[in-house]
């Protein structure tokens, strides 16, 4: 059942799951919008890549090598997810077990800009708002490269109006790391284990940068941690800055596609 | 283990939730973060090279670690050939009995900041035996006189606003004070004076030892260290055998590295201490006991670390250089300071908590508060994976039946259902196949 030619779209189980489905049917209506074919999996895993940090590699990564023989055969050109702690444990985690993912995992907006290079942009409506950009620990931080990161901008710097900012951590400020090494953590495990903690630890993260910059939206490549954001800035009232997933805000914005 | 499992982690849950709710410790750390960006900053600015300089000591750590045995048999061997006594504590009730000893009972004691001690709970052991026991740095002061543990490695006093300073001065003190800071740090320094000038013995501990020459390195901005270890005519240090590193220069790198990365352009003082006060001055014959001590004592102390070294994961913590930096940039620390933490505060605090033989059900549950957002091993000098030591440590600790209920649920439920949709998955695929 190769299925080469499709990009295998994942995460619309733990979205659901997470109450975030707006943003799995957004980047579906956006792969759709784009023409690109894509498929998904029934019955879809689920959060099999937060389990190892729990403290239950073993069993979890068992499982991971389970669905990595499965993905052989069924053979995408790519795995695509807007969460982006799958892609972290599917390159990092397998890793640690000698194994090599069976695809390519990559983080779906970075999927949108290799394929708007390979096929060529689409044209955008005008979005003229200061975006503060955060990037994803998992794709960044953790995994240690900046190659997810420039994509993610140079995808974000395609829309018209829109006026990017990003942490103004000192090490950034002077040059020393790039802005992907210090974007504040989104907190998402802190948000289910430590619920009463979470919302004011993450928005005294985030006071530094929005201090300095003011911005009108938080733009996120990564759901759960758009899911972070949005619980956390409604329990503390932060009203004046709206969280957007990227593909809401390319679903907003792309207007044709050639 | 605990009789019932199920009860440990909301209890530590609601201290956590407890202190960042109904305490200043919030608004006393904000205030310490907005001067460390500020200071780090600068530092970085005038010192470009601090990360290769990082790096340097990374190497030099990652040596002495792994030859940790030798080092402390040839530091031991220096410190006798320069006449001060070293013994090797492998234990802290080993450690303790040692300066017990040395120290006897009925003295005045006044000692360095020195976080070792903290784990091995040398003031506590020497008042029991009847000595008083001043701290000297301005911030373990402040914990001593209001019966509380250090919050972060280089502040120990971080979570406390200059108001409630002011308070336990006025009510341990009897001094009334502003909350202003110049005033307190005079305060604390008229007080202490008197107990320096008349102290039999000087405890620190050390930034840095090094085998060759036998010394104790050390960095301070308030001369505490300096008057602690010079006036009293009986020195003792008290120092982990991971601080100990090959030669005098790579000590000084280490100290280096460490005081950059705790913020400063330069620390007002670096003690390097080989013996005990001495003088050639007639027939040039050394004879000990000149304006300094008489006697130094050095207590290298093991207490867990010497097996941690073996550890492929954990051993990593041996390296901290104990800066605090990465206390600086944790969510979790920023909202309770070291209440998160137990002998040691922070994130790599929990990793020497639990080899150091610290409270397992709390550091159990504190290690559920870290969010794993990797900024410690970022802001970290050597870049310490603490994130990577946490993982490991939940899972060794998952093995030995120490696990929140809550995470055992989340991780049973995922993988079990997880394991059923494989299942089916994997029949759905072979049906297609068939097709
Ligand atoms: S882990 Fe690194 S940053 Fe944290 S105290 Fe140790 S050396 Fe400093």
């Amino acid at each position: 059942m190769s299925q080469e030619d499709k990009v295998l779209y994942y995460g619309s189980a733990y979205l659901r799951k997470i109450g975030m489905q707006e943003i799995d049917e957004a980047s579906k209506k956006l792969l759709n919008k784009l023409g690109i074919n894509y498929m998904t999996l029934d019955p879809e895993p689920f959060g099999l890549e937060w389990i190892p940090g729990l403290g239950y590699p073993e069993k979890s990564l068992a499982l991971m090598k389970k669905f990595n023989e499965l993905l052989k055969k069924i053979n995408p050109c790519c795995v695509a997810s807007p969460l982006d702690g799958v892609i972290y444990m599917w390159n990092a985690g397998l890793e640690s077990m000698g194994l090599e993912p069976a695809v390519r995992f990559t983080d779906f907006s970075n999927f949108l800009y290799d394929w708007f290079m390979e096929r060529g942009k689409p044209e955008f409506n005008e979005y003229s708002k200061k975006a503060y950009l955060h990037y994803p620990c998992c794709i960044g931080r953790k995994l240690g490269k900046g190659i997810y990161a420039e994509k993610i901008l140079a995808l974000l710097k395609m829309i018209p109006g829109l006026v990017i900012v990003e942490t103004v951590h000192p090490d950034v400020q002077i040059g020393l790391r790039p802005p992907w090494a210090w974007s504040p953590c989104a907190l998402s495990s802190m948000q289910i284990l430590f619920p009463e903690l979470h919302s004011r630890a993450l928005v005294e993260e985030l006071r530094f940068d929005f201090e300095a910059h003011k911005p009108e939206v938080l733009v996120t490549p990564c759901a759960r941690a758009v899911w972070s954001f949005r619980n956390a800035f409604e329990k503390e009232n932060v009203k004046d800055v709206e969280v957007i997933h990227i593909s809401e805000l390319l679903l907003k914005t792309v207007r044709w596609v050639s | 283990m605990n009789d019932d499992p199920e009860d440990f982690f909301p209890k530590y849950k609601e201290e956590l939730v407890k202190i960042a709710s109904e305490t200043d410790i919030p608004e006393a750390v904000k205030r310490s973060v907005t001067a460390y960006r500020v200071n780090i900053l600068k530092v970085f600015k005038s010192f470009p090279d601090s990360l290769q300089l990082a790096e340097e000591v990374r190497r030099i750590k990652e040596y002495s670690i792994n030859h940790i045995k030798e080092l402390v048999e040839e530091a031991c061997e220096s410190f006798e050939r320069n006449k001060a006594s070293c013994y090797l504590a492998k234990t802290a009730k080993e450690a303790n009995e040692i300066v017990g000893d040395l120290v006897g009972s009925g003295k005045l004691v006044v000692k360095a900041k020195s976080m070792v001690t903290e784990e091995i709970g040398l003031r506590e052991y020497l008042q029991e035996l009847g000595n008083e026991v001043w701290e000297t740095d301005l911030g373990e002061l402040i914990i001593q006189l209001a019966g509380e543990r250090p919050t972060h490695l280089i502040y120990p006093s971080i979570h406390m606003t200059r108001e409630r300073v002011a308070k336990l001065f006025k009510e341990k003190l009897g001094v009334e004070v502003e909350p202003d800071i110049s005033k307190l740090v005079a305060t604390a320094r008229r007080f202490l004076r008197d107990k320096l000038v008349k102290a039999d013995v000087g405890i620190s501990g050390a930034n840095a030892v090094a085998a060759d020459s036998g010394s104790i390195l050390t960095i301070e901005n308030e001369s505490n260290i300096r008057l602690s270890t010079a006036l009293p005519p009986k020195y003792i240090a008290v120092t982990g055998v991971e601080k100990i590193v090959p030669k005098l220069r790579d000590a000084l790198t280490v100290l280096e590295a460490t005081w950059r990365f705790i913020g400063y352009p330069a620390p007002s003082y670096v003690n390097m201490i080989f013996s005990a006060s001495k003088t050639g001055d007639i027939e040039n014959t050394v004879t000990y006991g000149a304006q300094g001590p008489k006697e130094m004592h050095v207590v290298l102390v093991d207490n867990g670390r010497i097996e941690v070294a073996k550890h492929p994961v954990l051993k990593e913590s041996l390296y901290c250089l104990k800066c605090g930096a990465c206390m600086f940039e944790c969510p979790i620390f920023t909202l309770v300071a070291g209440n998160y933490g137990d002998k040691y505060p922070g994130g790599i605090g929990l990793i020497w908590s639990y080899f150091t033989g610290g409270n397992k059900e709390r550091i159990t549950s504190m290690l559920y508060a870290c969010a794993l957002c990797y900024r410690c091993k970022e802001r970290c000098p050597l870049k310490i994976d603490t994130p990577r030591m946490i993982t490991t440590l939940r899972s060794m600790l998952v093995k030995e039946g120490y696990v929140p209920p809550q995470v055992r649920e989340i991780a049973e439920e995922t993988l079990e259902a997880n394991e059923k949709i494989l299942e089916e998955l994997e029949k759905n695929i072979q049906k297609n196949e068939r097709k």
